[in-house]
């Protein structure tokens, strides 16, 4: 089960039917309209109404607490109540759902006729749910035929204009709504990617999750969208090699999608974190898996995810400083100034935020994702394969994962001979490697015993640790001095003192990291591969 | 299911009040509602039995002797308990219980048996593990009264939590007789009789 921040609330992997939902701005919209894509394959005329949903709860929030949500859509003249228990984020449990037309926008409990969600509900003095947030969207929806390879298939395009109003502390609040759904009614789940894909030729689309409900309950407690933990990858031992991947590559897609909002909001360095990692394990996917992959798709998504994790280095590596680095040789120095490294770090930051946001804004990323998930989805990867790669990919998982992770193992264990008088840069290498064991035991980790994965992971973390810490100064080191260099700085020498504080600080160290260093890799060396 | 517990040591605090009124909340909220007497004087019990068939429907069950099934089905078991518990009943009751209700009324009588069911309760385990939530509820309380003000003292001085106030009103005698609480009284006087307990019944829903 992954775990998010800030909302305690868990996410599957995206299901299969799910709709793709982009955002897009006025003048897109406009671009849009200008060009055919719209109308393109359109079956009839657009049918345009409005769609309000209002969310309900007690003034002390027990629905939401019971994770139960009460909400009644007026539309087309009609208001149908829904109350359902059990949302989509509840691993396995069918949500139970209670939908009645009711009169108007007040919340009708006697018009429950299923008793078991009534139970859920509790007792509700009459008159007393309170609006908690209401989405009110314009919505102009086409059902859009797309044909190939003589296939018919039919989606619906909605293009929702509106906002997802709200009182949070007493004071309104309100986040625009500027989206397209696209979902796919009938045929092929392909077509719904071709689509989106030609219609971002015509206009800008970014990447966006359908969590409405969810980003109006965090505006009206005024919390930001939160970020969400990997989850454990759950490979079965009886899948093929070709299906594992596609579970890994769709779990690293789920994730990235999952922490967008989070790094576009940008408050909480986790987002960018596990943002990060979601392109590290795919970039790491790509590797394991590479010998049977092929092709100039496979080529031109590597490039892709190499320059989305590159936009956000410079996020990551100053949140990093901020948060870890900067903070216990502040805490431990004696009066000395850290203002003008600190003011420079976090415009510095910011910086990076701008990149990591114009990343995620740009059509590159919207149609690396969309061509991922095409990939994904259509196998894309037989295509170019041979017989022989086709074999491979057919076989047992685990026929696959053994020789694999006692070959990276022992590239690892190689890197690291004679560590104790190893140069910086040569226990670089060993942390490279280590890292690649890493990822391939954590895609691995579901086809053996848990308790012998667990321990083996555990101490490769430790070792991993230490080296990130040995790696520190050399981090401290690059970073001050890429604020040196930038900084027309207003305290040249407070800064310059202050960098050299913080060198210091991580060069002294060294010390007593080499010494768990040592320690760690012995013990890795000595830990049996359980494989 | 979410069971409910009124009980106080000290006869006279209302606790057949309280229950039956719970009762009666639930029922009209279209809950299905047990309410078992444990109470040799089944009170609640002959309450549930005079119930007209006009009110929301309240299930009562005999736990005097011991405690039977329940109806399928049940949202809500309110148990009214009887005075003078003994220590091992109230161990059993308090541990079927989800929440426990202590009504106590503005009289310095009360006040020490009171104080020595809390003692009681909370050597109860699960109660001192914080597992099984209770609060105090006003009961029979008189606007500005020198008694009310030395309940609320009293109130302070203990470690509780303490919810509701129920006034000392004429009808509720009057209802109860025909088998009815304030939640099957309409109209505006209803609503009014009714604001009295709503604190109470946010506290049981916040805590289950």
């Amino acid at each position: 089960m992954a775990r998010s921040g800030s909302s305690g609330r868990s996410y599957e992997a995206t299901p299969q039917d799910a709709p793709l939902v982009f955002a897009i701005d006025k003048q897109g919209l406009a671009k849009l309209r200008k060009s055919k894509v719209m109308v393109a394959g359109a079956t009839a005329d657009a049918s345009i109404r409005r769609i309000k949903h209002v969310y309900y709860d007690t003034h002390d929030k027990r629905l939401a607490r019971r994770g139960l949500s009460f909400n009644i859509l007026h539309t087309d003249g009609r208001f149908v109540q829904t109350v359902t228990a059990g949302a989509a984020d509840d691993a396995g449990a069918t949500p139970i759902v209670s939908e009645t037309e009711v009169s108007g926008l007040t919340p009708q409990m006697d018009a429950i006729a299923e008793p078991d969600v009534r139970d859920r509900l509790g007792f509700i003095a009459p008159g007393t749910l309170e609006t908690v947030f209401t989405i009110d969207v314009q919505r102009e929806q086409r059902l859009i035929e797309v044909r190939a390879g003589g296939q018919s298939s039919f989606i619906s395009v909605a293009v929702d204009t509106g906002e997802i109003t709200s009182e949070c502390s007493g004071a309104p609040v309100a986040e625009p709504i500027s989206e397209i759904q696209m979902e796919l009614i009938k045929g092929s789940r392909l077509a719904l990617f071709r689509l989106a894909l030609d219609w971002l030729k015509a206009a800008p689309l970014v990447l966006h999750s359908n969590r409405r409900p969810e980003r109006g309950l965090e505006l009206s407690e005024g919390r930001p969208p939160p970020w969400v933990k990997s989850n454990v990858v759950r490979l079965d031992p009886s899948m093929t090699v070709e299906d594992a991947m596609s579970h890994i590559f769709s779990g690293c897609l789920t994730q990235i999608t999952a922490n967008q909002a989070a790094v576009l909001e940008g408050r909480d360095p986790e987002g960018v974190h596990q943002f990060r990692i979601a392109v590290r394990r795919l970039r790491s996917a790509f590797t394991t898996f590479g010998p049977l992959l092929a092709g100039q798709a496979l080529d031109r998504l590597k490039d892709d995810a190499r320059w989305v994790i590159q936009s956000l280095n410079a996020a990551r590596d100053w949140d990093v400083f901020l948060t870890e680095l900067l903070p216990p040789v502040v805490d431990g120095s004696d009066g000395a100034s850290f203002t003008a490294l600190e003011h420079g770090a976090r415009a510095a930051c910011a910086a990076g935020y701008d990149q990591a946001r114009s990343m995620l804004h740009d059509d590159r990323y919207t149609r690396f994702m969309l061509e991922l998930g095409l990939w994904v989805l259509e196998r894309g990867w037989r295509r170019e394969a041979t017989a022989e790669s086709i074999e491979r990919l057919e076989a047992s998982i685990t026929g696959y994962a053994s020789p694999l992770l006692s070959k990276r193992h022992k590239t690892a264990l190689k890197r690291g001979k004679g560590f104790d008088e190893q140069t910086a840069e040569e226990r670089h290498q060993v942390r490279i490697a280590l890292k690649k064991l890493r990822y391939l035991l954590e895609f691995f980790e579901a086809l053996f015993p848990s308790h012998k994965t667990k321990n083996y992971l555990s101490t490769l973390k430790s070792m991993q640790d230490d080296l990130g810490h040995l790696n520190d100064v050399a981090t401290a080191e690059r970073l001050v001095m890429a604020l040196m260099d930038r900084s027309k700085a207003d305290a040249p020498v407070e800064m310059a003192y202050a960098s050299g504080r913080l060198i210091g600080w991580y060069a002294h160290g060294i010390q007593s990291s080499e010494v768990h260093a040592r320690r760690d890799w012995k013990a890795l060396k000595k830990s049996e591969p359980f494989w | 299911m979410i069971t409910i517990l009124v009980a106080n040591m000290k006869g006279g605090a209302g606790k057949t009040t309280i229950a039956t009124n719970l009762a009666a909340a639930y029922a009209d909220n279209g809950l299905k509602t047990t309410l078992a007497d444990a109470d040799r004087q089944r009170s609640s019990l002959r309450w549930s039995r005079t119930r007209p068939d006009t009110a929301s429907p309240v299930t009562g069950v005999d736990w005097t002797k011991q405690f039977d099934d329940v109806p399928k089905g049940t949202a809500r078991l309110v148990v009214d308990s009887p005075a003078g518990m003994r220590s091992k009943r109230v161990d059993d009751l308090v541990r079927l219980a989800d929440v426990i209700l202590v009504p106590i009324v503005p009289s310095v009588f009360d006040e020490s048996a009171t104080s020595k069911f809390l003692r009681q309760l909370q050597d109860v385990k699960p109660v001192r593990k914080g597992k099984r939530p209770y609060a105090l509820v006003r009961n029979r309380v008189r606007r500005r009264s020198r008694a009310t003000e030395h309940l609320e003292k009293f109130i302070d001085s203990l470690d509780c939590d303490a919810v509701g106030c129920v006034f000392d009103r004429a009808i509720l005698p009057e209802v109860a007789a025909d088998g009815c609480g304030v939640f099957d009284v309409g109209g505006k006087r209803g609503q009014s009789l009714r604001e009295d307990w709503f604190e109470i019944l946010d506290f049981i829903e916040a805590r289950v």
